[in-house]
């Protein structure tokens, strides 16, 4: 719309690259760090660019520690939980599936009466759900703490679903709500059940309520767990 | 003359499970699970929290079940801690440097990638979405390898440079500890921001800025009386937002310095962390601060919800 100068651009340009470097900074700064042993690390603490490349530190943790590669020959000590990384990330995958699944099937329930059913208190349930993005985390960690340890769900992966499920509340309504709301209610012109209405509404726009919803929520939930 | 004698016939009675439910009842069930979710997982033990911070609670009285009612007493002992206001002027400190920057960066890389003749802003614009993607314990624990006194890659890259002739202690340092926490929280959080401005900013009619060029208004001008102007709402609700979670920040403080140097970068949420899972594992003192941050909070969610109402009945 309004032309630049060659020397606005040139700003443009190394204003965006400023922006990349500090995007890729932390990223590129830990990947090369995996890419060299710890000894060349402490050799040169002045050096950017690693003297040699190696991919032992992903070999050892990929095979839990059984193939430690030459730069483990000296080392003396690999942490235990190595040993676990499948565990890990098995238990990860289990939480987020588990957690995804169950905020997606609530979420689209409640979705559709906010959207369709404009009740005062479907509206207040609603404004409860932003609110509750709002708690702090430490809030329910010592409580859940207290409730989790007297049922004996410490440590357990039914507890950390249960927990981790409040944390993706809010997140449920919006999208697939906004999708059913400009929809055109002919299936319940034509005398269809509230049931059978609901289903049929909510069922076509799986894919693309899912695809939004799902894909947002893995993300959130792997995002938060996997560490 | 004829009379015509109409007969209305009652359709047979349904069963109740065959019956339609009113709006009102079938509402209700679709909410159940949501209302069980909010209630169990959320509602029971917020209120939970609160009863846990008028009672003594230690390990010994969750061992035994039984809390012994102490009023206000936790509060009193938390308001009388010289820690936690140190807690809570960190807070507010990390609170004012992410947020103002955030805001000021967001604002700022949104109108660069709003370039779409930059050839740049295009890799910048599909860039930027990717620290969103990375956990807070992962952000945490990559910047404290990029902060690492001995091994870091910010002191290899200074020395590199010849901006430094001996490493810098950053998140060591309690002079700059705070702030080496508040630099992975920006990057983390910023993509969020930036994606709201840059939404709000595409919102803008381009014919103002047309008129404007005619009328003999400049970049700046254009700048400071059309965009900004155009998005106060949008960066209002960023502030509030980010506001909110600031003031809970926890992750970046647990992987990156657990609170030190000292008490450096304690904030309220870490003090509660600590004041409950550190021996001798106080939760009633622990539940009663994280009770004072969330009013803090709600205070916050209130304004933002306001705001959001009154922008959509707009």
């Amino acid at each position: 719309m309004f032309k630049t100068t060659p020397t606005v651009r040139l700003l443009l340009h190394v204003a965006n690259l400023t922006v990349i470097f500090f995007i890729l900074l932390p990223l590129v700064a830990v990947f090369i760090g995996s890419i060299q042993s710890e000894r060349a690390l402490q050799a040169d603490t002045r050096r950017v660019l690693p003297l040699e490349v190696t991919l032992d530190n992903f070999t050892v943790i990929l095979t839990k520690g059984q193939q430690r590669g030459r730069i483990f020959d000296q080392a003396t000590y690999l942490p235990d939980n190595i040993k676990s990384f499948y565990t890990a990330f098995m238990n990860s995958m289990i939480v987020a599936g588990s957690v995804t699944l169950l905020t997606l099937l609530f979420g689209s329930l409640s979705a559709y009466t906010i959207a369709r059913q404009r009740f005062r208190w479907t509206l207040f349930l609603m404004q409860a759900n932003i609110v509750a993005r709002f708690v702090p985390v430490i809030v329910l960690m010592i409580p859940l703490y207290v409730v989790m340890r007297s049922v004996g769900q410490l440590n357990s992966l039914s507890g950390v679903i249960i927990a981790e499920h409040r944390f993706s509340a809010a997140l449920r309504d919006p999208d697939p709500g906004a999708l059913l709301r400009h929809h055109p209610d002919r299936t319940r012109g034509s005398g269809a059940h509230r049931w059978l209405h609901a289903a049929r509404r909510l069922l076509p726009h799986r894919r693309a309520a899912g695809d939004a919803g799902a894909g947002g929520l893995r993300c959130h939930h792997v995002h938060h767990l996997l560490a | 003359m004829s009379t015509l004698a109409v007969t209305i016939e009652r359709a047979p009675r349904r069963p109740w499970y065959r019956r339609e439910m009113s709006a009102g009842s079938f509402a209700f069930v679709m909410n159940v699970p949501t209302l069980l979710c909010l209630g169990l997982v959320l509602g029971y033990p917020v209120i939970y929290a609160a009863y846990l911070s008028v009672h003594r609670v230690g390990l010994g009285q969750l061992r035994s079940g039984v809390f012994a009612f102490n009023g206000w007493d936790n509060y009193v002992r938390v308001l009388e801690d010289p820690l936690f206001w140190v807690a809570l002027k960190n807070t507010g400190i990390f609170t004012v440097v992410t947020v103002g920057t955030e805001i000021v960066l967001a604002v700022l890389i949104a109108l660069l990638i709003n370039q779409a003749g930059v050839w740049t802003s295009r890799v910048t614009r599909f860039l930027i979405l990717l620290p969103y993607a990375i956990p807070p314990i992962c952000n945490g624990l990559i910047w404290s390898f990029l902060y690492s006194f001995q091994f870091g890659f910010l002191n290899r890259i200074l020395f590199t440079a010849g901006l430094i002739d001996n490493p810098i202690n950053w998140a060591g340092n309690p002079d700059t500890a705070l702030y080496a926490v508040a630099v992975p929280y920006i990057w983390r959080t910023l993509p969020f921001a930036i994606i709201l401005v840059h939404a709000a900013l595409q919102g803008i009619p381009r014919d103002l800025y047309e008129q404007a060029a005619i009328d003999g208004a400049n970049a700046w001008h254009r700048f400071r009386h059309i965009t900004l102007p155009m998005l106060q709402q949008i960066i209002v609700i960023i502030l509030i937002l980010r506001t909110a979670f600031a003031f809970a920040v926890f992750e970046e403080i647990l992987a990156i310095t657990q609170g030190g140097p000292g008490d450096a970068t304690w904030v309220a949420a870490w003090y509660s962390y600590k004041i409950t899972f550190s021996p001798p594992n106080n939760f009633g003192m622990g539940s009663a601060s994280a009770f004072i941050l969330t009013l803090m909070i709600a205070a916050i969610a209130l304004v933002y919800m306001r705001l959001i109402y009154r922008r959509v009945t707009l």
